[in-house]
């Protein structure tokens, strides 16, 4: 697609343009302000998304990353790398934060709401309420049969599947097709939504294919930034690249604090699949419908259970595993084979943001990693509950996948005290006049549920507080 | 279920064919023993898959990776012995080898120039929108 031109100054320049950029960009935009959103991807439109994952994964996938354990496993960082960021490439479930996850980010960063009170799930509110009305967010209760095979077996242990929230319309044709971009635009990212209706009506710059080097700091004070070798001069700077690359990014421009990349929260996932002896096509369907809430919290056990999918085919050989070890030779080819009969769920678990990313000598990204034993103890849970799922369904043979992280959270996170936080209240980084952090690094304790809408209203927020 | 026996001719037939076309289309980022080694790890890992040229493909991926993420990936297919996986199944290196490979078939690559069916054949994968798909490698660099 083709770009606006693009000047070298702006009132604000925003960097990445996910559900934290897309938004800021976007929302400026329309009040009027001269805003560029710089992106690393490609700026993609739903003819471009077709279902050909091997394309997708090298196009406009962040080049797959992976974080080493402690026990010499991996976790495998997925996200997307284009116009609308990673919201092009989710599943589109739209939950709010629950009102304990909020709770917890008072004690994690000192946050408030305004200097007094610590800050609330009240203070998200209203914003929840604006991105719910602009997404048209609805109930996805259009159950697929694979969802019903779920269904019997959470019945069968005691549970209830809920249908989810989603920012997907009436255009969806359950073709499964979310994790390569939606081919009917009835999936609702920042890129068909806030980006393309101010870019359409050139009311945003828009630069695509634009890896920013870094923020032009100068004085205690940001100034532009630095892509493909020119600077581009801003008043106003958000850096919203995702919880991974924007401290990162803040490292590269010369900032120094220790928060900067610390506190990194994984919300790490498994997916857990089941053979059955029907038929499940479990990949032609609106891939997260339902879930089940039961071990939402701590108290509870910590993790959510979300029904039903398998990945495309890469993903789905390339993650079997079981207690023998990773799948491959003839038992990967059989189990391949029987791919329409197999089912999934993906457990959800919350973690305590235990993890760091940071840059080593050679300017390489390096992921700190080693979950304490109450995460594990919830990755352990969630993995055995699923099972039992799984079996109560009727599934003749298990295996899962390793951990992944789609939903990183917390690396550069909002708080009142600056020994614990990157950013202030606002999302303002500490010390740095003009410089704002847009994503969801800015969560300071991960979510229990997917955290996309959060993200979302975050900033909204930061928006409405940089147009006042 | 098939047997050993099946796989084995699949491997067999699939190997001469790799070696007609990576005559026909040359291999720019692996040398001649690395490839014969990569060949032998990918027939080793999914049985069969010699058969679509899975090497040609992941020569191509290896190309567009950046410097320190493929030399990460020739030091994993060197460090793998394709007669002893079953004691290297749990090493991080042979976790990128069987990543390659797994992609490299299960991605339905079929070589430029080879009669082969893709996998998606085989393990039936068919939604609308695949179907509808007129796969152009360009993108990859091997078209």
């Amino acid at each position: 697609m083709a770009g606006n031109s693009v000047k070298g100054e702006y009132e604000v320049v925003v960097v990445g343009s996910g559900a934290g950029g897309g938004v800021v960009a976007g929302e400026l935009a329309q009040r009027g302000r001269d805003v560029l959103l710089l992106e690393a991807g490609p700026h993609l439109s739903a003819v471009d998304f077709d279902r050909w994952e091997a394309k997708a994964n090298h196009t406009f996938w962040w080049p797959l990353r992976f974080g080493a354990l402690p026990d010499g496993d991996v976790v495998a960082f997925l996200a997307g790398r284009c116009v609308g960021g990673t919201t092009t490439i989710n599943t589109k479930v739209a939950l709010r934060a629950h009102a304990k996850d909020v709770a917890k980010w008072h004690g994690e960063s000192g946050l408030t709401a305004d200097g007094s009170r610590p800050f609330s799930v009240s203070d998200l509110e209203p914003y929840y309420a604006r991105v719910e009305e602009r997404l048209g967010i609805r109930e996805r209760a259009d159950w697929q049969p694979c969802v019903r095979t779920i269904e019997r077996g959470m019945k069968a242990l005691g549970h209830e599947l809920e249908p989810v929230m989603s920012y997907t319309d009436g255009n969806c044709m359950h073709c499964g097709s979310c994790l390569q971009g939606c081919p009917t635009n009835a999936g609702k990212s920042t890129g068909n939504t806030w980006i393309a209706d101010t870019w359409a009506r050139r009311q945003l710059d828009l630069r695509a294919d634009s890896p920013v080097e870094r923020v032009v700091v100068e004085g205690g004070r940001a100034n532009g930034v630095e892509v493909g070798g020119e600077t581009i001069r801003a008043g106003t700077v958000v850096v919203a690249g995702g919880a991974l690359n924007t401290p990162q990014i803040l490292r590269r421009s010369g900032l120094d604090s220790p928060a900067i990349g610390r506190s990194l929260g994984l919300h790490p996932v498994r997916i857990v699949y089941g053979l059955f002896d029907e038929v499940q096509d479990a990949h032609v369907t609106y891939p997260i419908s339902s879930h089940c809430m039961a071990y939402q919290h701590d108290e509870d056990g910590g993790f959510v259970v979300e029904a039903s999918t398998i990945q495309d085919p890469i993903a789905f050989a390339t993650t079997l595993r079981d207690d023998d070890g990773p799948f491959w030779g003839p038992r990967l080819v059989e189990a391949a084979r029987r791919y329409r009969y197999w089912n999934g769920v993906l457990a959800m678990v919350n973690d305590e943001n235990t993890a760091s990313v940071a840059a080593d000598e050679n300017g390489q990204e390096r992921f700190d990693i080693a979950f304490n034993e109450r995460e594990l103890g919830r990755l352990d849970a969630s993995l055995e509950f699923s099972k039992e799922v799984l079996r109560a369904a009727g599934a003749t043979q298990l295996a899962w996948t390793g951990i992944a992280s789609t939903h990183v959270q917390g690396s550069c996170r909002m708080g009142d005290d600056p020994e614990r936080s990157a950013t202030d209240r606002n999302g303002k980084v500490h010390g740095v006049e003009g410089l704002y952090v847009g994503d969801g690094s800015l969560i300071p304790r991960t979510l229990s549920v997917n955290p996309s809408l959060t993200i979302m209203a975050l900033a909204l927020r930061l928006a409405d507080h940089l147009a006042a | 279920m098939r047997d050993e026996a099946e796989y084995k001719d699949d491997s067999e037939a699939g190997d001469l064919d790799a070696r007609r076309c990576r005559d026909a289309e040359g291999i720019t980022t692996l040398d001649d023993s690395r490839t014969a080694k990569l060949e032998a790890l990918c027939e080793a890992i999914v049985p069969g898959s010699a058969r679509v040229g899975p090497v040609a493909y992941i020569d191509a991926v290896l190309g567009r990776m950046p410097p320190p993420v493929r030399d990460h990936a020739v030091a994993s297919i060197d460090a793998l012995d394709p007669a002893r996986l079953a004691d290297q199944e749990r090493t991080p290196e042979f976790a990128f080898v069987r990543a390659l490979a797994v992609e490299a078939y299960y991605s339905d690559f079929v070589e430029p120039g080879r009669d082969a069916t893709g996998a998606w054949a085989e393990i039936d994968f068919d939604p609308p929108a695949a179907r509808r798909l007129r796969k152009d490698w360009s993108w990859l660099g091997t078209a």
